[in-house]
Protein backbone atom coordinates (compact mmCIF):
# COMPACT_ATOMS: atom_id res chain seq x y z
CA UNK A 1 0.00 0.00 0.00
CA UNK A 2 1.41 3.24 -0.73
CA UNK A 3 0.84 6.59 1.77
CA UNK A 4 1.86 9.98 1.83
CA UNK A 5 3.53 11.11 4.80
CA UNK A 6 3.39 14.51 6.60
CA UNK A 7 6.26 15.39 9.25
CA UNK A 8 9.66 17.25 9.77
CA UNK A 9 13.22 15.87 8.99
CA UNK A 10 15.77 16.38 11.84
CA UNK A 11 19.66 15.21 12.37
CA UNK A 12 20.27 12.58 14.87
CA UNK A 13 23.89 14.41 16.10
CA UNK A 14 25.33 10.94 17.59
CA UNK A 15 25.27 9.06 14.23
CA UNK A 16 24.81 12.22 12.45
CA UNK A 17 21.90 10.55 10.09
CA UNK A 18 18.71 12.16 8.86
CA UNK A 19 15.31 10.98 10.80
CA UNK A 20 11.96 11.92 10.27
CA UNK A 21 9.21 13.15 12.79
CA UNK A 22 6.06 11.81 11.50
CA UNK A 23 2.86 13.64 12.54
CA UNK A 24 0.37 12.54 9.58
CA UNK A 25 0.44 9.49 7.45
CA UNK A 26 -2.90 8.67 4.68
CA UNK A 27 -3.12 6.57 1.84
CA UNK A 28 -1.98 7.49 -1.60
CA UNK A 29 -5.48 6.21 -3.07
CA UNK A 30 -6.47 9.91 -4.56
CA UNK A 31 -3.20 10.88 -5.94
CA UNK A 32 -2.87 7.77 -8.04
CA UNK A 33 -6.89 7.93 -8.76
CA UNK A 34 -5.89 11.33 -10.70
CA UNK A 35 -3.16 9.89 -12.54
CA UNK A 36 -5.62 7.78 -13.88
CA UNK A 37 -8.00 10.21 -14.77
CA UNK A 38 -5.95 12.09 -16.30
CA UNK A 39 -4.37 9.01 -18.60
CA UNK A 40 -8.06 8.42 -19.39
CA UNK A 41 -8.72 11.79 -20.43
CA UNK A 42 -5.59 12.38 -22.93
CA UNK A 43 -6.91 8.76 -24.37
CA UNK A 44 -10.63 9.87 -24.67
CA UNK A 45 -9.55 13.16 -26.04
CA UNK A 46 -7.50 11.50 -28.50
CA UNK A 47 -9.77 9.73 -29.83
CA UNK A 48 -11.93 13.49 -30.47
CA UNK A 49 -14.58 12.44 -28.06
CA UNK A 50 -14.51 16.24 -26.08
CA UNK A 51 -14.21 17.90 -30.39
CA UNK A 52 -15.95 21.06 -29.94
CA UNK A 53 -17.32 19.93 -33.76
CA UNK A 54 -19.20 16.82 -32.05
CA UNK A 55 -21.44 19.50 -29.92
CA UNK A 56 -25.19 19.68 -30.38
CA UNK A 57 -27.05 22.42 -30.35
CA UNK A 58 -29.96 22.54 -27.86
CA UNK A 59 -33.70 22.65 -29.03
CA UNK A 60 -34.66 26.33 -27.69
CA UNK A 61 -38.07 24.99 -26.86
CA UNK A 62 -38.21 21.72 -26.27
CA UNK A 63 -41.35 19.58 -25.47
CA UNK A 64 -39.78 16.63 -23.73
CA UNK A 65 -36.68 16.80 -21.12
CA UNK A 66 -35.19 13.41 -19.99
CA UNK A 67 -33.47 13.50 -16.83
CA UNK A 68 -31.32 10.73 -15.84
CA UNK A 69 -30.37 11.30 -11.95
CA UNK A 70 -30.60 9.60 -8.38
CA UNK A 71 -34.84 9.78 -7.63
CA UNK A 72 -33.47 10.61 -3.77
CA UNK A 73 -32.17 14.23 -2.92
CA UNK A 74 -31.68 18.05 -3.84
CA UNK A 75 -30.17 17.66 -7.53
CA UNK A 76 -33.97 16.04 -9.01
CA UNK A 77 -35.74 18.19 -6.59
CA UNK A 78 -33.98 21.03 -8.21
CA UNK A 79 -33.78 20.29 -11.55
CA UNK A 80 -38.13 19.64 -11.13
CA UNK A 81 -38.77 22.85 -9.61
CA UNK A 82 -36.71 24.68 -11.67
CA UNK A 83 -38.39 23.00 -15.20
CA UNK A 84 -41.99 23.67 -13.73
CA UNK A 85 -41.43 26.80 -12.74
CA UNK A 86 -39.99 28.20 -15.97
CA UNK A 87 -42.33 26.14 -18.17
CA UNK A 88 -44.94 24.65 -16.62
CA UNK A 89 -46.20 22.35 -19.62
CA UNK A 90 -43.24 20.50 -20.14
CA UNK A 91 -42.92 17.54 -20.18
CA UNK A 92 -40.94 15.24 -17.70
CA UNK A 93 -39.44 11.73 -17.78
CA UNK A 94 -37.24 11.06 -15.10
CA UNK A 95 -34.59 7.40 -15.21
CA UNK A 96 -34.33 7.16 -11.86
CA UNK A 97 -30.29 5.92 -11.26
CA UNK A 98 -28.03 4.99 -8.69
CA UNK A 99 -25.15 7.92 -8.79
CA UNK A 100 -22.30 7.00 -6.73
CA UNK A 101 -21.19 3.64 -5.54
CA UNK A 102 -20.95 0.06 -6.96
CA UNK A 103 -22.48 -0.21 -10.39
CA UNK A 104 -23.40 3.29 -10.66
CA UNK A 105 -21.26 4.05 -14.13
CA UNK A 106 -23.25 1.55 -16.00
CA UNK A 107 -26.82 2.29 -14.34
CA UNK A 108 -26.42 6.12 -15.75
CA UNK A 109 -24.69 4.80 -19.26
CA UNK A 110 -27.77 2.67 -20.26
CA UNK A 111 -30.04 4.70 -18.68
CA UNK A 112 -28.77 7.44 -21.51
CA UNK A 113 -28.87 4.43 -24.25
CA UNK A 114 -32.00 3.67 -23.75
CA UNK A 115 -33.76 7.41 -23.71
CA UNK A 116 -31.82 8.03 -26.81
CA UNK A 117 -33.58 4.43 -28.37
CA UNK A 118 -36.74 6.08 -27.11
CA UNK A 119 -36.28 8.93 -28.90
CA UNK A 120 -39.18 11.24 -26.97
CA UNK A 121 -37.06 13.19 -24.91
CA UNK A 122 -35.51 16.73 -26.84
CA UNK A 123 -32.89 17.36 -24.36
CA UNK A 124 -31.59 15.17 -21.70
CA UNK A 125 -30.24 16.52 -18.25
CA UNK A 126 -27.55 14.59 -17.01
CA UNK A 127 -26.08 14.94 -13.24
CA UNK A 128 -25.79 14.99 -9.70
CA UNK A 129 -25.85 16.85 -6.28
CA UNK A 130 -22.45 18.06 -4.99
CA UNK A 131 -20.21 15.63 -2.69
CA UNK A 132 -16.63 14.38 -3.03
CA UNK A 133 -14.20 13.66 -5.28
CA UNK A 134 -15.00 9.97 -5.06
CA UNK A 135 -18.79 10.58 -5.00
CA UNK A 136 -18.73 12.19 -8.39
CA UNK A 137 -16.60 9.67 -9.64
CA UNK A 138 -18.92 8.07 -11.94
CA UNK A 139 -18.92 10.87 -13.87
CA UNK A 140 -15.43 10.21 -15.07
CA UNK A 141 -15.83 6.38 -15.39
CA UNK A 142 -15.19 5.80 -19.47
CA UNK A 143 -18.54 3.92 -20.22
CA UNK A 144 -20.46 7.32 -18.91
CA UNK A 145 -18.68 9.69 -21.08
CA UNK A 146 -18.81 6.96 -24.09
CA UNK A 147 -22.42 7.05 -23.37
CA UNK A 148 -22.70 10.85 -23.43
CA UNK A 149 -20.59 11.25 -26.38
CA UNK A 150 -22.80 8.92 -28.77
CA UNK A 151 -26.10 9.87 -27.46
CA UNK A 152 -28.27 11.30 -30.52
CA UNK A 153 -30.23 13.17 -28.05
CA UNK A 154 -28.61 16.53 -27.19
CA UNK A 155 -27.01 16.42 -23.32
CA UNK A 156 -26.75 18.88 -20.69
CA UNK A 157 -24.25 17.51 -17.98
CA UNK A 158 -24.62 19.19 -14.51
CA UNK A 159 -22.62 17.33 -11.94
CA UNK A 160 -21.72 18.32 -8.44
CA UNK A 161 -20.94 22.11 -7.91
CA UNK A 162 -19.54 24.92 -10.35
CA UNK A 163 -16.15 23.64 -9.34
CA UNK A 164 -16.94 20.17 -9.94
CA UNK A 165 -15.26 18.97 -13.57
CA UNK A 166 -15.78 15.42 -14.61
CA UNK A 167 -14.85 14.06 -18.11
CA UNK A 168 -18.89 13.84 -18.24
CA UNK A 169 -18.84 17.52 -18.82
CA UNK A 170 -16.36 17.35 -21.03
CA UNK A 171 -18.27 15.27 -23.25
CA UNK A 172 -21.85 16.67 -22.77
CA UNK A 173 -23.25 18.81 -25.32
CA UNK A 174 -23.44 21.70 -22.49
CA UNK A 175 -21.95 21.91 -19.46
CA UNK A 176 -24.90 23.33 -16.28
CA UNK A 177 -22.63 24.65 -13.19
CA UNK A 178 -25.44 22.56 -11.00
CA UNK A 179 -28.44 20.96 -11.56
CA UNK A 180 -30.34 24.11 -11.27
CA UNK A 181 -28.84 25.49 -13.72
CA UNK A 182 -29.27 22.97 -16.25
CA UNK A 183 -32.68 23.10 -15.87
CA UNK A 184 -32.30 27.13 -16.52
CA UNK A 185 -30.65 25.84 -19.56
CA UNK A 186 -33.17 23.37 -20.96
CA UNK A 187 -35.76 25.17 -20.69
CA UNK A 188 -36.75 29.38 -21.41
CA UNK A 189 -38.71 31.04 -18.82
CA UNK A 190 -42.24 31.08 -20.17
CA UNK A 191 -43.22 34.61 -18.41
CA UNK A 192 -40.05 35.74 -20.76
CA UNK A 193 -41.46 34.18 -23.67
CA UNK A 194 -44.96 35.40 -22.63
CA UNK A 195 -43.74 38.91 -22.59
CA UNK A 196 -42.10 38.67 -26.17
CA UNK A 197 -45.23 37.29 -27.84
CA UNK A 198 -47.38 40.60 -25.95
CA UNK A 199 -44.24 42.69 -26.96
CA UNK A 200 -44.68 41.65 -30.84
CA UNK A 201 -48.04 41.36 -30.72
CA UNK A 202 -47.95 44.83 -29.69
CA UNK A 203 -45.70 45.71 -31.89
CA UNK A 204 -47.68 43.97 -34.95
CA UNK A 205 -50.86 46.53 -33.67
CA UNK A 206 -48.21 49.44 -33.77
CA UNK A 207 -47.23 48.62 -37.31
CA UNK A 208 -50.48 47.94 -38.97
CA UNK A 209 -52.28 51.21 -36.92
CA UNK A 210 -49.27 53.41 -38.34
CA UNK A 211 -49.51 51.87 -42.02
CA UNK A 212 -53.52 52.67 -41.12
CA UNK A 213 -52.82 56.22 -40.40
CA UNK A 214 -50.62 56.82 -43.23
CA UNK A 215 -52.93 55.49 -45.89
CA UNK A 216 -55.58 57.98 -44.51
CA UNK A 217 -53.59 60.78 -44.11
CA UNK A 218 -52.68 59.99 -48.15
CA UNK A 219 -56.22 59.88 -48.55
CA UNK A 220 -56.92 62.93 -47.13
CA UNK A 221 -54.54 64.75 -48.80
CA UNK A 222 -55.57 63.87 -51.94
CA UNK A 223 -58.97 64.53 -51.02
CA UNK A 224 -57.67 68.22 -50.31
CA UNK A 225 -55.89 68.13 -53.31
CA UNK A 226 -58.44 67.60 -55.11
CA UNK A 227 -60.76 69.50 -54.15
CA UNK A 228 -63.24 66.40 -52.83
CA UNK A 229 -63.84 67.67 -49.17
CA UNK A 230 -67.46 68.74 -49.65
CA UNK A 231 -70.33 67.21 -51.72
CA UNK A 232 -71.13 70.69 -53.08
CA UNK A 233 -67.54 71.38 -53.63
CA UNK A 234 -67.29 68.03 -55.83
CA UNK A 235 -69.68 69.27 -58.32
CA UNK A 236 -68.68 72.96 -58.17
CA UNK A 237 -64.78 71.61 -58.86
CA UNK A 238 -66.34 69.00 -61.38
CA UNK A 239 -68.41 71.40 -63.51
CA UNK A 240 -65.15 74.01 -63.46
CA UNK A 241 -63.19 71.59 -64.83
CA UNK A 242 -65.56 69.71 -67.79
CA UNK A 243 -65.74 73.38 -68.79
CA UNK A 244 -62.28 74.08 -68.31
CA UNK A 245 -61.79 70.75 -70.06
CA UNK A 246 -64.00 71.14 -73.02
CA UNK A 247 -62.33 74.96 -73.68
CA UNK A 248 -59.45 73.38 -74.19
CA UNK A 249 -60.61 70.43 -75.52
CA UNK A 250 -61.75 73.18 -78.50
CA UNK A 251 -59.03 75.08 -78.23
CA UNK A 252 -56.79 71.52 -78.97
CA UNK A 253 -59.23 70.51 -81.79
CA UNK A 254 -58.69 74.51 -83.73
CA UNK A 255 -55.30 74.45 -83.17
CA UNK A 256 -54.52 70.68 -84.37
CA UNK A 257 -57.16 71.61 -87.15
CA UNK A 258 -54.86 74.90 -88.39
CA UNK A 259 -52.10 72.93 -87.63
CA UNK A 260 -53.23 69.89 -90.08
CA UNK A 261 -54.16 72.40 -92.50
CA UNK A 262 -50.74 74.16 -92.39
CA UNK A 263 -48.98 70.94 -92.61
CA UNK A 264 -50.98 70.08 -95.82
CA UNK A 265 -50.59 73.08 -97.66
CA UNK A 266 -46.71 72.83 -96.89
CA UNK A 267 -46.91 69.22 -97.71
CA UNK A 268 -48.61 69.62 -101.02
CA UNK A 269 -46.25 72.58 -101.93
CA UNK A 270 -42.90 70.18 -100.98
CA UNK A 271 -44.85 67.31 -102.95
CA UNK A 272 -45.35 69.37 -106.39
CA UNK A 273 -41.54 70.10 -106.72
CA UNK A 274 -40.74 66.63 -105.64
CA UNK A 275 -42.99 65.31 -108.33
CA UNK A 276 -41.94 67.97 -110.86
CA UNK A 277 -38.20 68.03 -110.88
CA UNK A 278 -37.83 64.44 -111.76
CA UNK A 279 -40.49 64.98 -114.72
CA UNK A 280 -38.78 67.98 -116.17
CA UNK A 281 -35.41 65.92 -115.64
CA UNK A 282 -36.66 63.42 -117.96
CA UNK A 283 -38.14 65.69 -120.27
CA UNK A 284 -35.23 67.93 -120.84
CA UNK A 285 -33.52 64.10 -121.22
CA UNK A 286 -35.32 63.15 -123.84
CA UNK A 287 -35.12 66.53 -125.61
CA UNK A 288 -30.96 66.68 -125.28
CA UNK A 289 -31.30 62.46 -126.50
CA UNK A 290 -33.62 63.56 -129.54
CA UNK A 291 -31.22 66.97 -130.58
CA UNK A 292 -28.31 64.52 -130.35
CA UNK A 293 -30.05 62.03 -132.99
CA UNK A 294 -30.79 64.94 -135.25
CA UNK A 295 -27.17 65.91 -135.01
CA UNK A 296 -25.93 63.08 -135.68
CA UNK A 297 -28.14 62.65 -138.79
CA UNK A 298 -27.56 66.06 -139.97
CA UNK A 299 -23.64 65.15 -139.48
CA UNK A 300 -23.85 62.10 -141.77
CA UNK A 301 -26.27 63.57 -143.83
CA UNK A 302 -23.81 66.52 -144.52
CA UNK A 303 -20.66 64.00 -144.63
CA UNK A 304 -22.03 61.60 -147.21
CA UNK A 305 -23.61 64.70 -149.49
CA UNK A 306 -20.30 66.01 -149.10
CA UNK A 307 -18.45 62.94 -150.09
CA UNK A 308 -20.80 62.66 -153.14
CA UNK A 309 -19.69 66.22 -154.14
CA UNK A 310 -16.14 65.64 -153.61
CA UNK A 311 -16.69 62.47 -156.08
CA UNK A 312 -18.78 64.14 -158.76
CA UNK A 313 -15.84 67.08 -158.58
CA UNK A 314 -13.12 64.56 -158.96
CA UNK A 315 -15.32 62.81 -162.01
CA UNK A 316 -15.43 66.60 -163.57
CA UNK A 317 -11.71 67.24 -163.14
CA UNK A 318 -10.80 63.81 -164.44
CA UNK A 319 -13.34 64.68 -167.62
CA UNK A 320 -11.13 68.11 -167.64
CA UNK A 321 -7.59 66.68 -167.58
CA UNK A 322 -5.50 67.05 -170.92
CA UNK A 323 -4.42 63.75 -170.53
CA UNK A 324 -8.06 62.88 -170.55
CA UNK A 325 -8.00 63.90 -174.22
CA UNK A 326 -4.77 62.75 -175.40
CA UNK A 327 -6.79 59.13 -174.36
CA UNK A 328 -9.19 60.06 -176.92
CA UNK A 329 -6.48 60.60 -179.73
CA UNK A 330 -6.00 64.12 -179.46
CA UNK A 331 -1.79 65.08 -179.38
CA UNK A 332 -0.24 68.24 -177.57
CA UNK A 333 1.46 70.34 -179.68
CA UNK A 334 4.48 72.32 -177.70
CA UNK A 335 6.84 74.64 -179.77
CA UNK A 336 10.22 75.02 -179.69
CA UNK A 337 9.40 77.32 -176.33
CA UNK A 338 8.02 74.46 -175.02
CA UNK A 339 4.88 76.28 -175.09
CA UNK A 340 1.65 74.55 -176.12
CA UNK A 341 0.97 75.75 -179.66
CA UNK A 342 -2.14 77.10 -180.32
CA UNK A 343 -2.65 78.68 -183.27
CA UNK A 344 -1.00 77.55 -186.77
CA UNK A 345 -0.17 81.23 -187.49
CA UNK A 346 2.64 81.49 -184.91
CA UNK A 347 4.56 78.31 -186.74
CA UNK A 348 6.54 79.04 -189.76
CA UNK A 349 7.68 76.28 -191.86
CA UNK A 350 10.55 74.40 -190.55
CA UNK A 351 9.90 74.78 -187.04
CA UNK A 352 10.32 71.98 -184.76
CA UNK A 353 7.46 71.00 -182.49
CA UNK A 354 7.34 68.46 -180.18
CA UNK A 355 4.16 66.18 -180.48
CA UNK A 356 2.64 64.45 -176.79
CA UNK A 357 0.35 61.92 -177.16
CA UNK A 358 -1.46 59.94 -174.16
CA UNK A 359 1.61 58.03 -174.25
CA UNK A 360 5.08 59.28 -175.09
CA UNK A 361 6.06 62.19 -177.47
CA UNK A 362 7.22 62.82 -181.20
CA UNK A 363 9.19 65.39 -182.59
CA UNK A 364 7.87 66.94 -185.85
CA UNK A 365 8.72 69.47 -188.09
CA UNK A 366 6.40 72.05 -189.79
CA UNK A 367 6.69 71.80 -193.43
CA UNK A 368 2.91 73.71 -194.75
CA UNK A 369 0.86 76.50 -193.08
CA UNK A 370 -2.79 77.43 -193.37
CA UNK A 371 -5.00 79.85 -192.17
CA UNK A 372 -8.51 79.56 -189.94
CA UNK A 373 -9.53 75.65 -188.02
CA UNK A 374 -11.14 73.16 -188.72
CA UNK A 375 -13.63 73.84 -185.57
CA UNK A 376 -14.33 77.78 -187.42
CA UNK A 377 -12.21 79.68 -185.20
CA UNK A 378 -9.88 82.29 -186.72
CA UNK A 379 -6.36 81.42 -185.48
CA UNK A 380 -5.82 85.61 -185.70
CA UNK A 381 -7.86 86.36 -183.17
CA UNK A 382 -6.73 84.12 -181.17
CA UNK A 383 -3.60 84.95 -179.10
CA UNK B 1 -37.77 16.06 -33.61
CA UNK B 2 -38.96 12.37 -32.31
CA UNK B 3 -42.52 12.63 -30.34
CA UNK B 4 -43.49 9.31 -28.50
CA UNK B 5 -47.21 8.27 -29.11
CA UNK B 6 -48.23 9.51 -26.04
CA UNK B 7 -47.36 12.75 -27.36
CA UNK B 8 -49.97 12.55 -30.03
CA UNK B 9 -52.62 11.16 -27.70
CA UNK B 10 -52.29 14.19 -25.86
CA UNK B 11 -52.63 16.52 -28.74
CA UNK B 12 -49.21 18.02 -28.37
CA UNK B 13 -49.27 21.54 -30.58
CA UNK B 14 -47.02 21.82 -33.61
CA UNK B 15 -43.82 23.05 -33.53
CA UNK B 16 -43.77 25.89 -30.86
CA UNK B 17 -40.09 27.38 -32.14
CA UNK B 18 -41.51 27.41 -35.62
CA UNK B 19 -44.42 29.53 -34.44
CA UNK B 20 -42.37 32.01 -32.85
CA UNK B 21 -39.72 32.54 -35.75
CA UNK B 22 -42.95 33.16 -37.70
CA UNK B 23 -44.30 35.40 -35.28
CA UNK B 24 -41.28 37.25 -35.63
CA UNK B 25 -41.06 37.21 -39.16
CA UNK B 26 -43.99 38.16 -39.07
CA UNK B 27 -43.49 41.45 -37.32
CA UNK B 28 -40.32 42.60 -38.63
CA UNK B 29 -42.20 42.55 -42.15
CA UNK B 30 -44.43 44.77 -41.15
CA UNK B 31 -42.52 47.25 -39.69
CA UNK B 32 -40.58 46.58 -42.77
CA UNK B 33 -43.15 48.63 -44.18
CA UNK B 34 -42.55 47.23 -47.65
CA UNK B 35 -46.10 45.01 -48.00
CA UNK B 36 -49.63 46.24 -49.20
CA UNK B 37 -52.39 47.02 -46.75
CA UNK B 38 -53.93 43.70 -47.84
CA UNK B 39 -50.81 41.80 -46.93
CA UNK B 40 -50.48 43.46 -43.87
CA UNK B 41 -53.41 42.89 -42.57
CA UNK B 42 -53.13 39.39 -43.60
CA UNK B 43 -49.75 39.18 -41.39
CA UNK B 44 -51.55 40.47 -38.75
CA UNK B 45 -54.09 38.24 -38.55
CA UNK B 46 -51.86 35.42 -39.40
CA UNK B 47 -49.83 36.75 -36.21
CA UNK B 48 -52.61 36.90 -33.61
CA UNK B 49 -53.40 33.49 -34.72
CA UNK B 50 -49.85 32.53 -33.84
CA UNK B 51 -49.60 34.30 -30.78
CA UNK B 52 -52.91 32.68 -29.34
CA UNK B 53 -51.53 29.66 -30.21
CA UNK B 54 -48.47 30.08 -28.81
CA UNK B 55 -50.27 31.12 -25.21
CA UNK B 56 -52.45 28.41 -24.90
CA UNK B 57 -48.96 26.27 -25.27
CA UNK B 58 -47.75 28.49 -22.23
CA UNK B 59 -50.44 28.45 -20.22
CA UNK B 60 -50.61 24.40 -20.59
CA UNK B 61 -50.93 23.12 -17.16
CA UNK B 62 -48.22 21.06 -15.24
CA UNK B 63 -48.03 17.18 -16.75
CA UNK B 64 -46.95 14.06 -14.26
CA UNK B 65 -43.91 13.21 -13.94
CA UNK B 66 -43.18 10.34 -15.97
CA UNK B 67 -40.64 7.44 -15.48
CA UNK B 68 -38.77 5.73 -18.27
CA UNK B 69 -38.88 1.91 -17.66
CA UNK B 70 -37.68 -0.85 -20.51
CA UNK B 71 -40.30 -3.29 -21.83
CA UNK B 72 -39.73 -6.18 -24.05
CA UNK B 73 -40.85 -4.01 -27.35
CA UNK B 74 -38.43 -0.99 -26.21
CA UNK B 75 -38.03 2.10 -23.76
CA UNK B 76 -41.75 3.59 -23.40
CA UNK B 77 -43.02 5.61 -20.11
CA UNK B 78 -45.45 5.51 -17.42
CA UNK B 79 -46.47 7.62 -14.51
CA UNK B 80 -44.40 7.82 -11.40
CA UNK B 81 -46.47 5.99 -8.07
CA UNK B 82 -46.24 9.03 -6.58
CA UNK B 83 -47.71 12.82 -7.21
CA UNK B 84 -44.08 14.20 -7.48
CA UNK B 85 -41.48 15.23 -5.12
CA UNK B 86 -42.97 17.79 -3.59
CA UNK B 87 -45.66 15.05 -2.14
CA UNK B 88 -43.87 12.40 -1.68
CA UNK B 89 -40.17 13.38 0.07
CA UNK B 90 -39.22 9.73 0.91
CA UNK B 91 -39.09 9.20 -3.46
CA UNK B 92 -36.79 11.61 -3.66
Amino acid sequence: MEVEVFGNVDVYPPSGKYQLIVKQIRPAGIGALLLQLEELKRRLAAEGLFDTDRKQDLPRYPHTIGVVTSPIGAAVRDILKVLRGRWPGVRIVLAPVKVQGEGAAAEIAAAIERFDRWGGADVLIVGRGGGSIEDLWAFNEEVVVRAIAAARTPIISAVGHEVDTTLADFAADRRAATPSNAAEIAVRDSNAVRREIVDTVRRMGLSLRHRVRNLRAQLQSLLKQHGFRRVKDVFNTFRQRTDEFRQRLDEAIHDRLAHERDRLTRARGTYAFREALPRRLADARTTLDRTRTALDDAIVTQVQDRRRAALALADRLRALSPRQVLERGYALVKGPDGRFVRSASTLTPGTTVTLEFASGEADATVTNLREGGTDGTQPKRRR
Amino acid sequence: MARSRSDAAEGTPPDFETSMKRLETIVEELEGGELSLEDSIKRYEEGMKLSRHLTTVLDESEKRIERLVERADGPTTEPMESGGPEDNGTLF
